[in-house]
Parts: structure tokens; C-alpha cells; sequence
């Protein structure tokens, strides 16, 4: 190890210039990423073991604090609302997202097919702020611009993101409206990374079009469909800005997530240690999931 | 030789960073002041920082005002953030004197001079606000004297109510409230009665306040131990089943209608309960609105000031520049200042002789006067009163949603509640 490094800092030759180079290039990422996330573990350990009362004085309470948040009902009111976001949210961004993606793959004018990769990816990198609060007025029960299509096509309007129940669906379209660009644009690479003969091959078989999908579409976007269900379950776990902007949390804690109840914790209530907890359990939620995830598709990934 | 220079040149760039940093010999010395009256924005910091400039410079001519509007919402975590670091805190501050004093433990006690002057100036309603363990520490940004009724007389007209008679009790708002309450698909569309359903749920516990207090009720006991056997107590249930029927059984009040105050401007709420800031609100804002401010109703008693928080300007405990910002603080608190300050807010003016002639010829003048003839409710000063309120706010809106009766929701909140009293021991 030690005369790998030493070859990387002192080599002369071309490959090691190249390597070091490259690590040059990767270094402020690497030292942002250790420094801002991995660098505070211990500290978060640290919060999580002590109640904090006022800026300056804190308390060691143990496992007390953990086993308190346990039985706290709006700790699982915040995790039934993240969980049930993203059972709603994952499905429908991952069909949606490679229903157009197929669609466009068909297109076969360059400039159509950019045309349409451009505006369905538009949204993903409008602020989600921004498009909560365009998505709030579109939702406003009296003056909203749905409420008012309703109307018009004899539909009852709803009270949309101030119905308890209705909130979190509509939160959904929401992020399914922000999201549904970056699976969109993650298929079609993986689709134009098909081979035509595989399909050629499958036509002269007889295989009609649903088969060829089953067949050969979906196994061969086995590595893009694991991506985006990753990506889309650390996403949707981690949501904060939308109900941050669109709701607060309400009607009646019915769109409080589980980060937006460790931000009002942290921040509202001056509770870092608490926080500091409920990061690890939502930290250790997402790491089982994304585990269970990789083990069960790993198996099904075709390269 | 170059070796030389750049180690000369390494010492120089050290040296110039270790003396330009904030609090460095080079800095400038800039008194940092946070406040949220976004309202008036620049009207207020001008002011503010006219003053500064033109007149108290002359006492400290190294220090320069920097007066910064922080948006309400999302204030706490910028606090919490700017305290917690230090560094780049406000020197001076706009927040309710309990949490600050006693939750943060961040503002400090006035001067013992402005102990007793602001002590003697001050309208007297007022003074526990701004006091912690019986101590200033802040000046109020007006005379918040809490809630009053306010109503559209020309809404008033419309639905055959009598605008020279508002309600006086619950019972008669409810009434009130009934006719001019109009209907559409997505159910009301104009409120008898607007009341606050979104937003941070203290804001919630805040707007119920009066309801309970005219009941008869209060949030916890007076020694600040306990909730129960308060908060859930029989006046205390009863006010919070009327203030949720008001909405899910007598439907004269919404929880789609948006927040009150924009509903009052727009024409689309008979009726609400706000503070006296309000009148300069609306006449800025909306002067089209023909409005008029009756006292609150009464039930079982006049509910008097029912508020949970009262905004005060503080000094931050460490400030480097503390003892300045307290001569700041002994020149705005002056009774021209405060005179000022009040025609660009809207509001009461903080000096007793100030506040006696400025409330003549206003809206809400007899609506003051019978709060000032009255006692007042209880004033909650626990040091986690936020969270308290959060926890009181949430149950309100779950009788407001039809999620649970104001039993159920109180009964599940008052051991809440108790567990956060059982915290500020803990800080002694």
C-alpha cells in the first residue's frame, strides 16, 4: 500500500501522471463529501446520546432517547406519511418515466425525439421549491386552476392539498411531475444501448411487440430499472422541500415527513440530540432498504 | 531568492486573513440586527438605520448599523443556527422574551437603569410580556394588547346584520356568523367567521386562545407544572368542540378559504379575530376593506389580552459589542422614536403618554379601552412555550379536521404538554 501511494505521488511515468491527475480532479469532491457527511458521524453519535436543553446545556440520557422516540406518535405518524409518499411515488415514476421513454425511443426525427427529451426533463431541473409553490396555486380549492378544469368537465372539485387524505397523493403528482424526467432520461440511454439485432432476431422468431418488451426490453434495462428504483427510494425518503413548501406538514401533520419532523425537531424546537436519532434510524431505514433492494435485483442484472 | 518571496508572501496573505476576519483589527465594527417586520420592510429598517446614521453614530462613530428582515416562517431555525455557531449571531434581535431568555438562554437582562425606566414608561398591560423571572429583557416592537374582532360592515349590511351591534358573546358570533356565510362547490366560499387552519400549528393554539379563555379555561395551571386537569379540563374541551364545530357542524368557518387575514382583505370573511397591527395592515394593504374592531366576545368571561406571543427587540447575551448595542437600545427606546415607529408600523406605541393619545380617533380605540378596563388572561411565559404551543396547535387542528373530538385531541395532548412543563426544572 505504501509504495502505491509513494508510486501515485512521486511516479514519473505516464499512467501514474494520468492517476494523479484524475485524483487531483476528484480531491475537492471526496474532501467535501468526507467533511460534510462522513467527518460528522461521530458527532451525530455524540447528539444522539445526549438531551439538549437551551444552547448550552446538554444532558447524557443513553438509549432513553432512542426508546422515547419509539413511542412517540408523531414520530410514526411522520414515518407512515414517508413510507406511504413512497409507495405512491416509486411505482408511478418508475412506469411513467419508462412509458415515455418508450414512446420517445419510437420517435424516429432526432430533432422530435430531442424535443420531447428536453421538455419532459425540464421539470427535473426546476427548483422544487419552485414547484411547489406552482403546484400549491394549481391545487388552491377555490381559485386553482384544477378545481376550475373540474368544473368545467363535471367532475366535483376536491380541497386537494387541505384534505388529510388527499394531501399526500397530491404531494405525489407533485414529485412525480419533478421526477419522472431523470428515469426518462436514465431509459432512453439504456434503450439506445440495445441492440437492434436482439430484435431482429425475435421478429424473424415471431415474437410480436409485447414479447420482444417482456422478452428482451425489460431484461436488458434490468440495470437502468434497479438505478431508478435506487435513486427514487432514497429520494422519496428523504423528502422535505415539497411538504416544506406546499404544506408545512398539514393539514394536521397528515404531509409530515419523516425529515421534515427531524428538521422542525433540530430547528423549531432546539432538539439536536433528538434529531440527531432520528437521522440514524431514517439513515439505517434507507440503508436496509437500498440493501434489500440491490440483493433481491443484483441476481437479474443483465450485462 | 524565490523560495524567499513566497514564504514572505505566505506570511503577508496570514497576517492580512488573521486581521480582516470578523471581530479582526481591520473589521469593521457592524451591529447586526434581525427582525421579521416584513410588512413595512424598508420603511422600518430605514428608519432604523437612519436613526443609527445620522444620530447615534455621533456617540460611536466606528459602528454601522446592519438591519436585516428575516422572513417569519423558518425564523427559529435561522436563530437557532446563527446562536448555536456564534459567530455572525445578531447583536440585536427581534423574538418572545420567554423562549429566548429562558429556552435559548441568549438574551440578556437590561441595564439595571433601563430596569427602572422602561419599568416607568412602559404601558403597564404589557410589561409581564417582555419580563423573565420578574427581569426586561426586551422592548416590545409596539403595544400588543392581543386580539379584537374584526368585521365587514358592508358584509354586515349585505346579510341584514346590524354593524352598530357586533356580537358580544360566542353565542351571538356564532349567530352573526351564520347569514353572511356563502357556499359553492368546494364549500365556503365567503366565511362568516375566518379562522387560522394553516401554517405553523402555534400559530393555531395562538388563534384559539381567545375561545378558551372566554370559556374560561387555560392552556396549563399557574404554577407552569401542569396541564392536566387544565388543558383538559371541562371549559377547556367545551371551547375547543365550539371552535371546531364553528367549522365541521355549523359550517361558518372553512379550512380551504386560506389564511384569514387574506380572506378578510379580499372580501371573502365576515368576520376574524386579529391584533391591533392589523389596522395599519389594512389600511395600507387593504383600504377598499370597510372594516370596523369590536372587543371580543365573552362566554363565560371576557377572554381580556389572550396572546402567546408578544415580539420584542433583545440583546444577544455574547454580542462582542454589547454595551453598544445598550446605549443603541436607550436611544431608539425614546419617546420620539417610539412615536415614529409606531405611524410606519401601524401599531400602539410602547410609552404610556404616547400610547394614550395615539390610540384616540383609531378603529380599534374602544375595543383597547375595554381590554384596558379589564383583566387579562394568563400570560403562558414557560421557556419551551414553542413547543408547548406546537403540541396545543396540533390538537386543535385535529378537532378542526374532524380527526378527533377536543376531548380525545386534549386528553392526548395535556400529558404532552406536561412532559414539556417537566423540562425548564431541568434548566435551573
Amino acid at each position: 500500500m505504501k509504495e502505491k501511494v509513494k508510486k501515485l505521488i512521486l511516479g514519473k511515468s505516464l499512467r501514474e501522471k494520468q492517476l494523479r491527475t484524475a485524483y487531483l480532479f476528484i480531491a475537492p469532491c471526496i474532501a467535501y463529501f468526507f467533511l460534510i457527511f462522513i467527518a460528522q458521524i461521530p458527532h451525530i453519535l455524540y447528539l444522539s446520546f445526549h438531551a439538549f436543553f437551551g444552547l448550552d446545556f446538554s444532558k447524557y440520557v443513553g438509549l432513553s432517547q432512542f426508546l422515547g422516540i419509539l413511542r412517540e406518535k408523531l414520530f410514526w405518524a411522520s414515518m407512515w406519511n414517508t413510507l406511504y409518499f413512497s409507495c405512491l411515488s416509486i411505482p408511478s415514476v418508475l412506469g411513467l418515466s419508462l412509458g415515455i421513454a418508450l414512446l420517445i425511443h419510437y420517435i424516429k426525427t432526432r430533432i422530435i425525439k430531442d424535443f420531447f427529451k428536453a421538455l419532459y426533463f425540464l421539470p427535473t431541473v426546476c427548483s422544487l421549491v419552485a414547484a411547489a409553490l406552482i403546484w400549491s396555486w394549481i391545487y388552491e380549492p377555490n381559485i386553482g386552476l384544477l378545481n376550475n378544469l373540474f368544473l368545467k368537465i363535471g367532475l366535483l372539485p376536491q380541497t386537494w392539498l387541505h384534505n388529510p387524505y388527499l394531501v399526500i397523493p397530491s404531494l405525489v403528482i407533485m414529485n412525480v411531475w419533478v421526477r419522472l424526467g431523470l428515469g426518462m432520461i436514465i431509459f432512453v440511454a439504456g434503450l439506445e444501448s440495445i441492440p437492434a439485432v436482439y430484435y431482429e432476431a425475435a421478429r424473424i422468431d415471431g415474437a410480436n411487440r409485447l414479447q420482444q418488451f417482456l422478452r428482451i426490453t425489460l431484461p436488458l434495462l434490468n440495470p437502468q430499472i434497479m438505478l431508478v428504483l435506487i435513486l427514487e427510494t432514497i429520494f422519496t425518503l428523504q423528502i422535505f422541500d415539497l411538504p416544506y413548501v406546499a404544506t408545512e406538514g398539514g393539514p394536521a401533520n397528515a404531509s409530515r415527513t419523516i425529515v421534515l419532523h427531524l428538521y422542525q425537531t433540530a430547528f423549531k424546537w432546539n432538539r439536536p440530540g433528538k434529531a440527531s436519532a432520528i437521522s440514524l434510524y431514517l439513515f439505517a431505514m434507507i440503508l436496509i432498504l437500498t440493501v434489500v433492494q440491490w440483493k433481491i435485483s443484483r441476481k437479474r442484472v443483465m450485462y | 531568492m524565490g523560495k524567499k518571496i513566497r514564504q514572505v508572501l505566505m506570511v503577508f496573505s496570514l497576517v492580512l486573513l488573521i486581521v480582516s476576519y470578523p471581530g479582526g483589527v481591520l473589521a469593521e465594527k457592524v451591529i447586526n440586527y434581525w427582525n421579521f417586520v416584513s410588512e413595512y420592510e424598508a420603511a422600518y429598517k430605514d428608519y432604523y438605520t437612519k436613526v443609527f446614521s445620522e444620530e447615534f453614530q455621533k456617540l460611536h462613530p466606528d459602528f454601522r448599523l446592519n438591519a436585516v428582515t428575516i422572513p417569519y416562517e423558518g425564523s427559529d431555525a435561522k436563530y437557532i443556527a446563527a446562536f448555536s455557531a456564534r459567530i455572525n449571531a445578531p447583536d440585536m434581535f427581534v423574538g418572545k422574551v420567554p423562549y429566548f431568555a429562558g429556552g435559548l438562554g441568549v438574551a440578556d437582562p437590561a441595564p439595571a437603569d433601563l430596569q427602572r425606566i422602561w419599568g416607568e414608561v412602559m404601558v403597564e398591560k404589557i410589561q409581564d410580556f417582555v419580563k423573565y423571572e420578574g427581569k426586561f429583557y426586551g422592548w416590545p416592537l409596539e403595544t400588543d394588547l392581543g386580539m379584537t374582532l374584526f368585521y365587514n360592515v358592508d358584509i354586515f349590511k349585505q346579510a341584514g346584520l346590524d354593524p352598530e351591534n357586533p356580537p358580544t358573546t360566542l353565542t351571538e358570533l356564532l349567530e352573526y356568523a351564520k347569514k353572511p356565510t356563502k357556499y359553492g362547490p368546494t364549500g365556503v366560499t365567503q366565511a362568516g367567521f375566518a379562522l387560522r387552519y394553516s401554517g405553523n400549528p402555534r400559530g393555531i393554539a395562538d388563534k384559539w386562545l381567545p375561545f378558551l379563555h372566554a370559556f374560561g379555561g387555560r392552556l396549563y395551571g399557574p404554577q407552569g407544572k401542569k396541564a392536566s386537569g387544565y388543558l383538559d379540563a371541562p371549559a377547556a374541551i367545551e371551547s375547543l368542540q365550539f371552535y371546531g364545530d364553528l367549522v365541521n357542524k355549523y359550517k361558518v368557518s372553512s379550512v380551504t378559504i386560506g389564511k384569514p387575514m387574506d380572506a378578510f382583505s379580499r372580501g371573502r370573511a365576515a368576520m376574524l379575530y386579529r391584533e391591533s397591527w392589523v389596522v395599519g395592515w389594512l389600511d395600507q394593504n387593504a383600504p377598499d376593506i370597510n372594516y370596523r374592531v369590536a372587543p371580543l366576545c365573552k362566554q363565560e368571561r371576557y377572554p381580556g389580552i389572550s396572546l402567546l406571543f408578544t415580539q420584542s427587540n433583545m440583546v444577544y447575551k455574547f454580542s462582542p459589542y454589547k454595551d453598544v448595542v445598550w446605549d443603541w437600545m436607550r436611544f431608539i427606546t425614546s419617546k420620539k422614536h417610539d412615536v415614529n415607529i409606531a405611524k410606519i408600523l401601524g401599531t400602539l406605541p410602547v410609552f404610556a403618554e404616547n400610547f394614550k393619545k395615539m390610540m384616540r380617533g383609531r378603529p380599534d380605540e374602544e375595543a383597547v379601552k375595554v381590554i384596558l378596563e379589564n383583566p387579562s388572561s394568563p400570560y403562558y411565559e414557560d421557556p419551551f412555550i414553542n413547543e408547548i404551543a406546537f403540541r396545543i396547535g396540533e390538537a386543535v387542528l385535529e378537532v378542526l379536521f374532524n380527526k378527533k373530538t377536543a376531548e380525545e385531541a386534549l386528553k392526548d395532548a395535556a400529558p404532552d404538554v406536561d412532559a414539556l412543563l417537566a423540562r425548564k426544572e431541568l434548566i435551573k
